[in-house]
């Protein structure tokens, strides 16, 4: 198992570099620069800043001539090889548009704030849809089953912001019950910073959580339906074991394998819904930084919360397939 | 001419029907009569013909010019005139909501036709050939690691966003969601090739000559076009959802096109002084989207009775 949970972090590297690569092009076809003002810069103050950062490099390829003299030599002097390079030895370089605050501080901040958000809305999705998935299996065809399926089908269905977006008006326009937007504590750490901003995080985690609720529920309810009349639970019953134990022990454990293989997808699903609903709700995390650099043409920040998170997506399916193991006995690597 | 006793699949056809077998039904009316028993994608199609037909007759159905300012009629409640109110310009939403659905519609259709054609090329192929294969693991390996909506906007951000075809078809846009979300239908394809390719069938086809070729265009893409359209009609949902939260956050449609996102966010800036704006957009984006789940709800119990 560590063979090959060495093998997957390795397998990591070329798609985080061939990540890098594709969203270094993209952002620096991007046309415009980030010192784009409405007062345009006096030309030679813009070309002394671009010297300054190095964008005044080629972005991928030195010119033929240069390349064809230094390349065994030494690595090419571009923006992309600069990049690499800081990047590994851990410096991601600094933002052109927040006063040469460096990126590693902008991600650090924000992480917090989106770890929060995405953490309690992992579990509550987990829970909330587990538990009513189970509910509504064993009582099939009961009201609260129908309920449940009814909930499955409009989580699924309604997006993240149109619900955020309806839970607004009900609560804060009408109701006045909630605050709209904010987040009234950034520096405190994670789950610290819950007592004093529960208000502000009702909405935003409800919307966030609604579809992956949805969808583990379903999920859990089908795969929980398959192996309801399975044989190995009827031995189990007829051996006189205790309801309980039955449906913990023999139903749950193997009903639990589809869920984690969706659990995947939902860490996917919760980190680009963070982008919406963090721009909805105002809170700034990742995906508010990461939507406001683009318009902002703010390279070093695109390229960070970029490969952020594609770490952590890529980081929740490994966890994924190694708790795989812990669950189903049958599988090793 | 064909040898006495040569076995061709006419003859195995003509040997199962003298046999008394059941006559024969094919995979696509079987599949019809069960979707048109489903009574709740029937009247999600009926509602999505609907919307269809509003969007193709929008410049019928509106009711004034959704691009007209009436500075005398701003952020109106829903009323006679403005079944939808008006919007912070005076503009009368219901005409607005009506000329976004042709925008979402096209989206959510045109890019999944592209995302369809391209997933069962290069599905097909994968399925077929090793080396291309390897090369769309590969590439699926990356795709799945890049959040879809980030490789999308980088995407629009990179070629602009603002070419409208016919003040209604975001090429960009609909280019984007189609180069993002193609390996999942290609995967799909491509396991359902690998798959058919070990039946008897094609064993069968196999056996009598067939060439690659035509095993490839009757024996094996046709199996494969029941699970592409449901995955496709998933994916038009998802299309809408796509369009409508980039141009929510302001980086898909440009404002002055009345896409369902646009509308929505227009709206959000004055959600306390006037929610109508965006309830009106909230509901057409859930409604249309709850619709097209439905009906793939429905199109996934009638290719596969058994996937319930």
């Amino acid at each position: 198992m560590i063979v090959y949970a060495t093998r997957r972090l390795l397998g990591m590297i070329p798609v985080l570099f061939f990540i890098a690569v594709v969203t270094f092009a993209l952002m620096h076809a991007v046309p415009g620069g980030p010192w784009d003002r409405d007062k345009r810069l006096p030309p030679q103050a813009l070309a002394n800043v671009e010297a300054k950062y190095g964008l005044d490099k080629p972005v991928f390829a030195p010119s033929w001539r240069v390349w064809e003299q230094e390349f065994w030599r030494e690595l090419p002097d571009t923006q992309f090889v600069n990049y690499i390079t800081d990047a590994i030895r851990g410096d991601l370089g600094v933002s052109y548009r927040q006063l040469n605050r460096p990126v590693a501080d902008i991600l650090l901040e924000g992480i917090r704030i989106s770890a929060t958000l995405g953490l309690m809305a992992l579990v509550l999705s987990t829970v909330v849809g587990m538990a009513f998935g189970i509910l509504s299996a064993l009582r099939q065809n009961s009201w609260l089953d129908y309920a449940c399926v009814a909930f499955a089908t409009l989580g699924a269905s309604v997006p993240n912001f149109v619900l955020g977006l309806l839970l607004m008006v009900l609560f804060t326009v009408h109701l006045h019950w909630l605050p709209s937007s904010g987040w009234a504590n950034p520096t405190t750490f994670f789950f610290l910073s819950i007592p004093s901003n529960w208000k502000q995080l009702v909405m935003p985690l409800i919307a966030l959580s609604a579809f992956p609720t949805a969808y583990i529920m379903r999920v859990v309810r089908a795969s929980l339906l398959e192996v309801l009349h399975q044989d190995y639970v009827r031995t189990a019953r007829a051996k006189g074991l205790a309801e309980h134990v039955v449906v913990m022990r023999h139903m749950l454990r193997n009903a639990f394998i589809p869920v984690l293989t969706v659990l995947g997808p939902v860490a996917a699903f919760l980190v680009t819904g963070s982008f919406i609903i963090e721009y909805l709700f105002a809170i700034p995390g990742i995906g508010r930084q990461l939507v406001y650099s683009i318009s902002a043409r703010d390279y070093g920040v695109i390229m960070g919360a970029t490969l952020l998170y594609a770490v952590v997506i890529a980081a929740a399916n490994l966890i994924v397939d190694l708790m795989y193991v812990v669950v189903d006995p049958r599988i090793r690597y | 001419m064909e040898e006495p006793g040569e076995i061709t699949t006419e003859r195995i056809a003509q040997v199962a029907v003298s046999d008394g077998l059941p006559p024969h039904r094919s995979l696509w009316t079987d599949a019809a009569r069960r979707f048109t028993h489903n009574r709740i994608a029937v009247v999600s199609l009926i509602l999505i013909l609907g919307l269809v037909g509003l969007a193709v007759l929008a410049p019928v159905v509106q009711r004034h010019d959704y691009r007209v300012q009436d500075l005398a009629h701003t952020s109106e409640r829903p009323s006679g005139p403005y079944w939808f109110g008006t919007d912070q310009l005076g503009r009368d939403q219901w005409s607005r909501v009506v000329n976004g659905a042709r925008i979402s519609l096209s989206v959510g259709i045109v890019s999944q036709l592209i995302t369809a054609v391209i997933g069962v090329v290069i599905g097909t192929l994968a399925g077929l050939n090793r080396w291309m294969d390897n090369l769309l693991m590969r590439f699926t390996d990356i795709a799945y690691s890049f959040p879809d909506l980030l490789m999308m906007i980088l995407l629009l951000a990179a070629f602009g966003s603002g070419l409208i075809l016919f003040g209604s078809v975001p090429v960009t846009m609909i280019l984007a969601i189609s180069l993002v979300w193609w390996p999942t239908i290609a995967r799909l394809v491509r396991g359902q090739i690998l798959s058919l390719q070990q039946r008897d069938f094609t064993l069968a086809a196999k056996v009598t000559g067939a060439s690659q070729w035509r095993i490839v265009w009757t024996h094996l893409l046709p199996n494969t076009f029941g699970p592409v359209i449901v995955t496709a009609t998933f994916g038009i949902p998802r299309a809408i959802f796509a369009e409508s939260a980039l141009s929510f956050i302001g980086l898909g449609i440009p404002p002055p096109n009345p896409s369902w996102g646009t509308l929505a966010n227009d709206g959000f800036s004055s959600i306390s002084a006037a929610p109508h704006l965006v309830l009106t957009s909230a509901l057409a984006i859930a409604v249309t989207m709850m619709s097209f789940t439905f009906i793939g709800d429905g199109l996934r119990d009638a290719f596969d009775p058994q996937a319930r």
